[in-house]
């Protein structure tokens, strides 16, 4: 009997816990804001799926605390509790806020199985500053402006402590709002079912639907241009002034969607909107379902504003589907995110110069990414939470950094298997919130010879490797006759001494390979330790080449000019560098001195 | 005008090795900077195949990666730089004496008489260099305030439009600062035509000549500056398409001649303004073309 209760209670939080994975919690939100007082307030009601386990406390996570700047007090951005009732009778008033948590202590247990309602009367306080929470120039930016349930991890609440770089962390729910303000502005977000207009006050009514967040700018000036890739609708929000960058925008927009789908999986939403000038600093910033972008500047290199662009849609799917934790594991959208911005630029570019391509100067995203990444790669791991970095720290090593590690991962694993690999990775866990060992267990699966790959050593890389040909060295072993269709000839066999280096070896294969003047040439796979080595063999023809790892898999290689070797050099890039410096010079000098 | 351009040639075939001494030194100072980049650099790119691409594109990625082999070459570049301008400035003002009074006085490029008077002259030529810069720092502000004007609206794109726009901002307020340029000249003029005045009384001088040949000063200096703008886009163009063309040890060499073929012309498109603007530099702001 004894047994047969431990299945049964075994089987419901089996069921409780597969149901509550599958049930969204519902958000509804009731706003009006305030311009005259720079207050946006009302109340949110949350209808909570049944918990796996009994309630005592409940927590919710007030962002706008976090924007506050220690070092300008002038900066006061808050979220004021006016009052809080569980099942819309009982009033809770046991509750207290520390940092961005707000701990709510409930007078009777809430069983685990009962699904439960709060409602919070909430005041936030909006600040006047520029950046992803504030007012400026009368255009409101509102990211996480409201009190929304912390994430719920492994039956338990996750309270994090949000550093200067972190990210709100949040579960998906599905979102619904009446948001109202001053009819000279709008409000820009997805999801907008409706606007009504009375008595000076526009009304907005959102669906958001399964979301993590609900963000949006509300702001006088704006139009929307709408157009739509393949079935999905891309919303621009622009004002006069930057209406040179819509097409420009839209044209990203889709191109990274389509790509995305090939490379990932499909976007699994009807509508991406974009908002030109929604960050008035510099960046640009994703959000559910939406980008905001700073206001652009016309320019020559328009690939800045267009890679930014493309990170940030590309956000969409590494946050905003596989929404992994910002905080802990800020490498899981970011770094893999910049990955596929750095591969989605350069086949937007056609494979050349996808920064800038301009009177014969080219550069490669990627270029910048190795010389950023590598100032600061042996200073810490790219698994680090977002408490441990500096804001420059976190672009050089989360998104620099990383983005070379998680493309030396994929070029490990081959284009096919990576392709795969990111399908199924999507696939298993969209909507969820996948950890580090998430995406070790199934990347591992996908690895070739997996047993030498340890990928969690190589995820926590602090060592910078390089691969280097030193020596290319030949000699003529013998001359012998070889019969060959009756034909009798000469044959010049070379005797090849190849000299290869290894530096911090991660003990995983590398090609190697010789090219010959018949246009041939051999590879061969190694695997070895630290230090120096020789690959000989012997070859009818002349070797005048050799390389190791000659397609930069490695990207966390940090030399590439010595993964090769000409035997009889390329007879120019130096003295043309040389050249090109020189009449710069020269030019400098006819500026300064008038001749 | 026409007196003036041909007065210029003349004084340009006359003093041909000063033409080449300029140049000369202008290429020597720039390979001192250059060499160590060369010296630093040579082997890590010559056995690179990875390379192999800058000789037919300015290739950021090798230049980024060669900064990544090599840190010290950037900064090893940039001290060269400064410290060479500094020697360049300094050059100039010393050279400076030399060039205008030969030029005033027709005379033959003579060595000896070249540097005494580059010597005689140097002071003067510091004073009148800290003048200009003043001069320089009130046509730089007009220009900016003059490029505001310029409009975006019919350039309402990224990329290549914009960039029109930004180059007609910038001829624009070229346009102003090439007025300071010549009055500069004429004050260098008057300095060696009259060493015994004061600054003060020379710089009202070369006003009233300026004021007097405004219009003409200005066609002389244009008649030599557009052709080598011509030619210094063509050279740009042909350099380009050779090296991309054949992206070969002979497009870097053909490549390389025609960047000297483009210094050497610009040091000739600044004497030749230089002495075409002599015959338009007497005190009393009257021309001597017919003279």
């Amino acid at each position: 009997m004894e047994h047969l209760r431990t299945i049964s209670l075994s089987f419901l939080i089996f069921i409780l816990c597969v149901s509550s994975s599958f049930a969204l919690d519902k958000i509804e939100i009731e706003a009006t804001l305030d311009s005259d007082s720079q207050v946006i307030s009302g109340f949110v009601i949350i209808d909570f799926e049944p918990k796996p386990v009994d309630l005592s406390a409940l927590n919710f996570r007030l962002m706008p605390y976090h924007y506050n700047d220690e070092d300008d007090t002038t900066i006061n951005s808050s979220i004021e509790i006016d009052s809080i009732y569980l099942n819309n009778e009982t009033a809770l008033v046991d509750y207290n806020i520390d940092e961005t948590n707000l701990n709510v202590k409930l007078n009777d247990v809430i069983n685990s199985g009962d699904s439960f309602r709060v409602q919070i009367y909430f005041r936030t306080i909006i600040p006047e500053v520029m950046g992803r929470f504030g007012l400026w120039e009368n255009q409101y930016s509102l990211e996480s402006w409201f009190p929304i349930p912390a994430p719920w991890r492994n039956n338990d609440w996750l309270i994090h402590s949000y550093a200067q770089m972190s990210e709100p962390v949040s579960d998906f729910f599905k979102i619904s709002a009446t948001t109202s303000f001053p009819d000279s502005m709008i409000l820009m977000s997805p999801g907008i079912v409706s606007n009504e207009s009375t008595g000076g006050i526009t009304t907005t009514q959102l669906s958001a639907g399964k979301t993590l967040d609900l963000s949006f700018v509300i702001a006088s000036g704006f139009q929307l241009h709408e157009t739509t890739c393949d079935d999905i609708n891309i919303g621009v929000y622009y004002r006069d002034v930057h209406q040179f960058a819509v097409d420009v925008t839209e044209q990203v927009a889709c191109d990274v969607l389509r790509l995305m789908e090939r490379e990932v999986g499909k976007y699994p939403f009807e509508q991406l909107v974009v908002v030109i000038g929604g960050l008035n600093v510099g960046g640009q910033l994703e959000h559910p379902r939406m980008v905001w972008t700073w206001p652009p500047e016309r320019w020559l290199f328009t690939r800045n504003y267009e890679s930014a662009l493309t990170h940030e849609v590309i956000h969409q799917w590494f946050f905003g589907i596989v929404a992994t934790d910002q905080v802990l594991d800020p490498w899981m959208d970011e770094s893999i995110t910049e990955y596929f911005t750095t591969k989605l630029n350069h086949e937007l570019a056609d494979g050349r110069g996808d920064i800038a391509n301009v009177f014969g100067l080219t550069a490669d995203y990627i270029s910048s990414s190795r010389q950023l990444g590598f100032s600061t790669f042996d200073l810490y791991p790219i698994t680090e939470g977002t408490g441990i970095y500096t804001s420059r720290q976190y672009g050089t090593v989360v998104y620099k950094k990383g983005s070379l590690i998680i493309g030396t991962i994929c070029g490990i694993m081959g284009d096919s298997a990576s392709s795969l690999f990111w399908h199924e990775y999507y696939e298993r866990f969209k909507f969820t919130h996948p950890v580090e060992q998430d995406f070790i267990q199934l990347a591992d699966q996908y690895m070739p010879r997996s047993e030498l790959i340890d990928l969690s050593h190589l995820l926590n890389l602090m060592n910078t490797i390089d691969y280097s040909i030193t020596d290319l060295s030949m000699g003529f072993i013998e001359t012998i006759d070889s019969a060959s269709d009756d034909k009798t000839r000469d044959e010049i066999i070379f005797k090849i001494n190849i000299d290869y280096r290894i530096k911090n070896s991660l003990g995983y294969p590398v090609l190697l390979r010789a090219e010959f003047d018949d246009g041939s040439f051999i590879d061969t796979t190694i695997v070895a330790t630290s230090g120096d080595y020789t690959w000989e063999f012997n070859y009818k023809s002349r070797p005048v080449a050799a390389l190791i790892d000659p397609e930069f898999v490695y990207q966390v290689d940090r030399n590439w000019l010595n993964n090769s070797y000409l035997v009889n050099g390329n007879s120019g890039s130096g003295p043309r560098l040389f050249s090109g410096m020189l009449f710069l010079i020269e030019s400098i000098f006819s500026t300064v001195w008038g001749l | 005008m026409g007196i003036a351009i041909k007065t210029g040639l003349w004084l340009l075939r006359r003093n041909l090795t000063l033409v080449y001494f300029i140049y000369a030194t202008k290429l020597i100072l720039a390979a001192i900077v250059v060499l160590p980049l060369l010296i630093i650099s040579s082997n890590q790119l010559e056995q690179s195949k990875f390379a192999t691409i800058l000789m037919s594109e300015w290739s950021m990625n090798v230049v980024s990666e060669l900064i990544m082999a090599r840190q010290n070459v950037f900064s090893i570049l940039l001290i060269s730089i400064l410290i060479m301008t500094v020697v360049a400035i300094a050059f100039r003002q010393f050279v400076a004496g030399g060039i205008y009074s030969g030029f005033a006085n027709k005379l033959i490029f003579s060595a000896p008489q070249f540097f005494s008077d580059s010597a005689k002259h140097f002071a003067e030529n510091i004073r009148i260099t800290m003048l200009m810069g003043v001069i320089y720092a009130v046509l730089f502000i007009i220009a900016l305030i003059a490029g505001i004007f310029v409009p975006d609206g019919p350039f309402r794109q990224f990329g290549q439009w914009s960039l029109a726009s930004e180059m007609i901002r910038g001829a624009l307020m070229y346009f102003f600062l090439i007025p300071g340029s010549i009055f500069s000249d004429i004050m260098r003029y008057r300095a060696v035509a009259d060493p015994e005045t004061s600054t003060g009384v020379r710089f009202r001088q070369s006003l009233d000549i300026f004021k007097a040949n405004f219009v003409k000063l200005l066609s002389v200096y244009y008649v030599w500056f557009l052709p080598f703008i011509l030619f210094w886009l063509l050279i740009e163009w042909l350099a380009l398409s050779v090296t991309q063309s054949s992206g070969s040890t002979f497009g870097v060499v053909i490549e390389f001649m025609l960047f000297q073929s483009c210094s050497f012309g610009r040091t000739v498109q600044s004497l030749g303004a230089i002495a075409s603007i002599s015959v338009m530099t007497r005190k009393d702001g009257v021309e001597i073309e017919k003279q």
